[in-house]
């Protein structure tokens, strides 16, 4: 299917060297609409907000993936085991991968801080 | 897509046997955000068990690098080299691990097509393996 789609000038210098992606940027746009925010890698945000309230190291600590999450994290991996993952997925798993990195620092600083005070 | 089921005690020998920590990378799961987990060393797609001698504990992200592969490319001579067999292969004889800069250096060709893979090295890790030797939370696997 074709569609036009008038766009701000500034988006589309953006969008000109990701011409060939553009399937699949609407595709994750798409997704982001139609994800409701208590469910799907949208989870993720709460991780954000989770972090950006400042918690304590050991709230820190604590900090685990929703159910909800876990489970589409187990499903990604699974799919990667036997069909292996459409670009879409890997779009979805890097944004993960990121959240995840970020976890594992907060993590590390918390321990630094909690060894610092004992 | 099915899933299959490990055990409660074959989950807990394997939890322990591994210090709690990803046999590939060596993040502990207490640093982690997903939930480790149990990763079949030989894929089950070829033709390996549910067994603790088939098992190893992995992060989430090792997990996934890995998928079902079971060798890999020696970036070195380019020649295939099998993976790092953590219930076959001694840790201490394929890698050792940098406290400076958090580096784990390959000593073979299973280590390094295995950290090219993973990728064990990623530069996110280094920091997070430095903080951990700092504090005492790193597990060196002792052979």
């Amino acid at each position: 299917m074709q569609i036009t789609v008038d766009i701000p000038d500034d988006m589309a210098r953006q969008l000109e060297s990701l011409k060939d992606e553009l399937p699949q940027i609407l595709a994750l746009g798409l997704l982001q609409v139609k994800a409701n925010p208590s469910t799907g890698f949208s989870g993720l945000a709460e991780v954000l907000e989770f972090l950006a309230t400042l918690p304590s190291p050991q709230e820190t600590l604590a900090l685990r993936l929703s159910d909800t999450a876990q489970a589409q994290i187990e499903a990604l991996l699974e799919k990667n085991r036997v069909d292996g993952l459409t670009a879409l997925e890997q779009r979805l798993w890097q944004q993960y991968e990121f959240v995840e990195h970020l976890v594992r620092m907060a993590k590390a600083q918390a321990l630094l801080k909690l060894q610092e005070v004992a | 897509m099915s899933k299959t089921y490990v055990p409660a005690d074959l989950r807990r020998l394997v939890f322990e046997r591994a210090q709690d920590s990803c046999e590939y990378c060596l993040i502990p799961a207490a640093l982690a955000l997903a939930a480790h987990q149990m990763d079949h060393i030989i894929a089950e797609k070829h033709g390996g068990e549910t067994v603790s001698e088939n098992l190893a504990l992995s992060c989430a992200l090792c997990n996934l690098a890995k998928g079902s592969d079971i060798a890999s490319i020696d970036p070195e001579t380019n020649d295939t080299a099998k993976l790092y067999h953590p219930r076959r292969d001694q840790w201490s004889s394929h890698f050792q691990f940098e406290a400076q800069t958090g580096l784990i250096q390959p000593l073979s060709a299973i280590a390094r097509a295995t950290i090219r893979l993973l990728p064990i090295n990623r530069p996110e890790s280094l920091t997070e393996r430095v903080i951990l030797f700092r504090v005492g939370r790193l597990v060196i696997p002792a052979d």
